[in-house]
């Protein structure tokens, strides 16, 4: 357990280093913001996501509609909290997906190097030679678009940057020598990249997901935007957004309280990447 | 030098022929098939079979594969399924319209992004650096469709100015051409100049710390030739292959901007290709963007050879 | 005058975060005209900064504070502290000019050989184009460069660390300066190489009548180039004199360690001789002599109070308490 307790404590000192940070501080207010939104969305939410109140039909903030109604007559408050969790779901599952196929690629490649790691990073190179929204929206398109897709082809397109990450890492740990010394003892070589390729990993890891996780959500929210993400009658944000342009004119909230959670969201999770960089790897700092 | 642009060049082959696969492979996954998507479920057994024929769907994959991309290098796209026509003629002539917008934004985004991040650097950690620094980190954050509605919100609630309908070409008619573009041009450029701000303080921090700087102060230049003559062109590697980046994802943002202004691009043209299962239109278009996207790649890399004489040297990742 | 340059009560500081930290305290040496000062130390002492502040090249954080850096070519004299930024460009290059240790990142990697020469005659001079590219061929033939006309036209990455230190000599005397401030010229190049480079120094500043400051943390560097020397530790100057008081009267117990430390690299007999200890870090100095702690001959004295610069013999100085006449009484 000892590995543990070290973790432990190095995460601790991560906080702390954040928490000095005034970049740092907002992001990690920002992102908590949104986590305890999206946990405790049954209980912030002041009405049913999907309940039309016919005779309040895009009708401004007030006391009962805090952020309004939209054309259907809908709280737009509470889908605004309903969306934050299917945001944070989708950039979660997302990231997960590409966390993990892209640790497992690059160990791979890193590690057979010749034929394997030509395959993989050919692969890689294929998907990065796509701009990253069109490669998302046609990969949802074809499979028809709905949440799950929509976490898929999130997942595919941003796999690459960690496949390139950890092979970068495992060739240079390969490269070292106590990994020869550590052979000659005779421990399984894959057991040994892996015990040391882990901590090398582990900061740029999290930078890279946090950092991933940002433009996880707003791709969701283009794709949503454009129709080809979440599906109504589920609240997105992008969605939302896209329906308001309907009633600009009229009911100008419904453009407004989307666009500031979009932003909000991602900036907090930009500011929180851009510390956490700082704070890991004392060498970025100018 | 020409050995190795003729040598980049050739890296194109094998990129291209993994992307037209990988299109083509993702189009294999489209549940049930292109025929009951045209002619519906219970379409008459004969009819489904003439249309597969047309279609060249009853050969088995690789050959039409090979026949779909055979095509294309010839320029043949096929014939869109909802109008019949051929798809590469109108490929090329909405892409004219996305390149316009995509250098328009380009432009605009340097304009305002390197003359900030210089200023951002050279005043470091004082109030403007941190007004920089925060613009362009807004240019980070901010979707440009949330940028884009909001302005039109903004425009019009402000200053009663509503965006043009209805679109004209370029040489057809400038002035209503520039007056469609313009705020789509800016919008998207603003957000894209977010990242090259960043890029360009961060990078020219970098080189004004090097050893060098110091030798040529030493020598004794003044600052304004330390920083425009010696600084800022090392500053430039970075920003160069960010922006070559960014004018190809730019190839893609354009969808949603298109979709906003209503403007006819190749953007507009794949949403409506999904919307309408019109398959070989996304396919074509798709196709040719990425081609696109890969061939400015490679054109920033053989321009890096102009600036940086260190490059033809150490060829390869 | 026969100084060409004269530091007077030099104070260097690190300001970050409100909070002041001394660098190189109190400094004061001479650089006499067509003579040659040697500046050693190890690496950290201030030895550098103190050249980058003869130049006013230092930056944020560090600054000097205090003292006078007054040049005097034998027409003028300025105050380097006070001079603007206008008249500190025509000095930089022309009248004062420097080597540096790291021909490697010492130039520009964008910029051709030729153009990095001829940037100090583009910057001092107004020489046409042909004229600069004659003069950048004849220095680089001095400076012993072989195929000039091929090698001005290559880019830095092309050249060997020993080309690349010539091409940095040349451009430091293309101008026939006053005054060149060597930093550590020898540090990054391999041994047989330094020896080649050191002997072309000497051989220009004798044909150029030009003064020297030869900074370094390797007496032999010393051996071989200076006429006076002084000796830096964690920012002062602990013993000062002419290159025979130094070697061969030797006062510093640090300078002893220094001296000990090249003789057993010469001798494979002995085991290679160290300084026990690591320099303090500025902001931690103790209240008493900050060689203290790794000195063999402390004394208490030596851990309550500092010791004074003072002359032991006639331009010898030394910062010891062994020599300060047995006053003893704290």
């Amino acid at each position: 357990m000892d590995w543990f307790k070290t973790l432990i404590k190095e995460i601790a000192k991560v906080i702390k280093g954040l928490l000095k940070d005034k970049v740092g501080r907002i992001g990690l207010i920002g992102v908590l913001i949104v986590i305890v939104l999206a946990l405790g969305a049954p209980m912030i939410a002041t009405h049913d996501v999907t309940e039309m109140f016919a005779k309040s039909k895009l009708k401004p903030p007030s006391g009962d509609f805090l952020f309004g109604t939209d054309d259907f007559g809908r709280d737009v408050f509470s889908r605004i909290i309903f969306g934050a969790r299917v945001s944070l779901k989708v950039g979660i599952i997302s990231v997960g997906i590409s966390a993990t196929s892209g640790f497992i690629l690059g160990i791979l490649a890193g590690y057979y190097e010749g034929k394997t790691d030509g395959i993989i990073m050919g692969i890689m190179d294929v998907l990065f030679a796509f701009p990253s929204i069109l490669l998302a929206l046609f990969i949802v398109s074809v499979l028809g678009p709905n949440l799950t897709n929509t976490m898929i082809a999130i997942g595919i397109v941003s796999t690459p940057v960690f496949t390139r990450t950890v092979r970068a890492s495992v060739i240079s740990v390969k490269s070292m020598e106590y990994i020869t010394s550590a052979k000659s003892i005779g421990l399984s070589s894959i057991r040994i990249i892996l015990k040391h390729v882990a901590p090398n990993i582990l900061a740029p890891f999290t930078v890279q997901a946090t950092l991933a996780l940002s433009s996880a959500i707003l791709t969701e929210a283009s794709l949503s935007f454009l129709g080809l993400g979440i599906q109504p009658p589920n609240p997105s944000w992008g969605s939302m957004l896209s329906d308001s342009r309907k009633y600009m004119e009229l009911a100008p909230w419904l453009a407004i309280a989307p666009s500031a959670f979009i932003i909000g969201t991602i900036l907090s999770f930009n500011l929180l990447g851009d510390s956490l960089r700082d704070v890991l790897d004392p060498k970025f700092k100018l | 030098m020409r050995a190795y642009i003729i040598r980049r060049f050739l890296t194109l082959i094998p990129i291209l022929i993994g992307i037209s696969l990988s299109i083509f492979l993702i189009m294999q996954l489209i549940p049930g098939d292109v025929v009951s998507g045209m002619l519906g479920i219970e379409a008459n057994p004969e009819l489904r079979a003439n249309l597969e024929k047309k279609l060249g769907l009853d050969r088995p994959l690789h050959e039409q594969y090979l026949s779909w991309i055979g095509n294309a290098v010839k320029g043949d796209f096929g014939k869109s399924f909802r109008t019949d026509k051929e798809i590469f003629p109108e490929i090329l002539s909405r892409f004219k319209i996305t390149f316009q917008l995509t250098v328009m934004a380009a432009v605009i985004s340097w304009i305002i992004a390197i003359p900030l991040g210089i200023i951002s650097a050279l005043k470091r950690n004082t109030i403007i650096d941190g007004i920089v620094r925060f613009i362009a980190l807004l240019g980070v954050s901010v979707p440009n469709f949330a940028f884009a509605t909001l302005s039109i919100l903004f425009l019009s609630k402000v200053f009663k100015y509503y965006p043009p309908v209805g679109y004209a070409g370029l040489f057809a008619d400038p002035a209503k051409n520039l007056k469609i573009m313009i705020l789509p041009a800016i919008i998207l450029g603003a957000i894209m100049s977010g990242s090259i701000m960043r890029m360009t303080r961060s990078s020219l921090l970098e080189v004004m710390r090097q050893d060098f700087i110091k030798t040529i102060r030493a020598k004794g230049a003044s600052e304004k030739v330390v920083l425009f003559v010696h600084a800022l062109k090392n500053a430039l590697i970075p920003i160069i292959t960010l922006i070559g980046m960014q004018i190809g994802s730019l190839l893609g943002g354009t969808v949603v901007t298109e979709q906003i202004f209503s403007i006819p691009g190749l953007g507009q043209m794949v949403l409506t290709g999904i919307n309408q299962r019109d398959f070989p239109v996304v396919q074509g278009s798709i196709l040719f963007i990425a081609f696109v996207y890969v061939v400015i790649n490679i054109i920033v890399d053989i321009l890096y050879t102009y600036i940086d004489p260190r490059i033809t040297f150490k060829v390869g990742r | 005058m026969d100084n060409i340059l004269e530091v007077k009560n030099l104070n260097i500081d690190i300001v970050e975060n409100k909070s002041t930290k001394s660098l190189v305290e109190n400094v004061s040496f001479n650089v006499k005209r067509k003579g040659s000062l040697g500046i050693v130390g190890e690496s950290g002492c201030g030895k550098s900064i103190t050249a980058m502040s003869i130049m006013q090249l230092l930056s944020h954080p560090l600054k000097a504070t205090k003292g006078k850096i007054i040049f005097n070519d034998g027409s003028k004299s300025i105050d380097m502290r006070e001079a603007n930024s206008n008249i500190m460009r025509k000095i930089r290059g022309k009248e004062i000019s420097m080597i540096f240790q790291e021909p490697m990142t010492a130039l520009d990697p964008l910029f051709t050989i030729e153009e990095q020469i001829a940037e100090v005659l583009k910057f001092h001079t107004d020489l046409k184009k042909v004229e600069m590219k004659k003069l950048v061929l004849e220095m680089l033939t001095k400076v012993g460069i072989p195929q000039p006309q091929r090698i001005m036209k290559n880019y830095p990455h092309q050249l060997s660390g020993g080309m690349l230190q010539r091409v940095v000599i040349s451009m430091a005397l293309i101008l026939n300066p006053k005054l060149i401030i060597a930093d550590e010229p020898t540090t990054a190049l391999d041994v047989t190489i330094q020896a080649q480079i050191l002997e072309l120094i000497n051989d220009l500043r004798s044909s150029y009548d030009t003064s020297i400051i030869m900074i370094t943390h390797d007496l032999g560097v010393i051996a071989e180039t200076c006429e006076d020397v002084i000796v830096f530790y964690a920012g002062q100057i602990v013993e000062e004199g002419n290159i025979m008081d130094i070697f061969h009267n030797t006062s510093h117990p640090y300078t002893k360690g220094l001296i000990n430390a090249v003789r057993s690299l010469g001798d494979k007999e002995t085991e290679l001789f160290t300084i026990p200890g690591t320099v303090p870090v500025a902001g931690e100095f103790s209240k008493g002599c900050r060689f203290a702690e790794r000195c063999g001959e402390a004394m208490a004295i030596c851990r309550e109070k500092e010791p004074e610069l003072m002359e032991i013999s006639p331009g010898h100085n030394t910062r010891c308490w062994l020599y300060n006449g047995g006053d003893t009484n704290v």
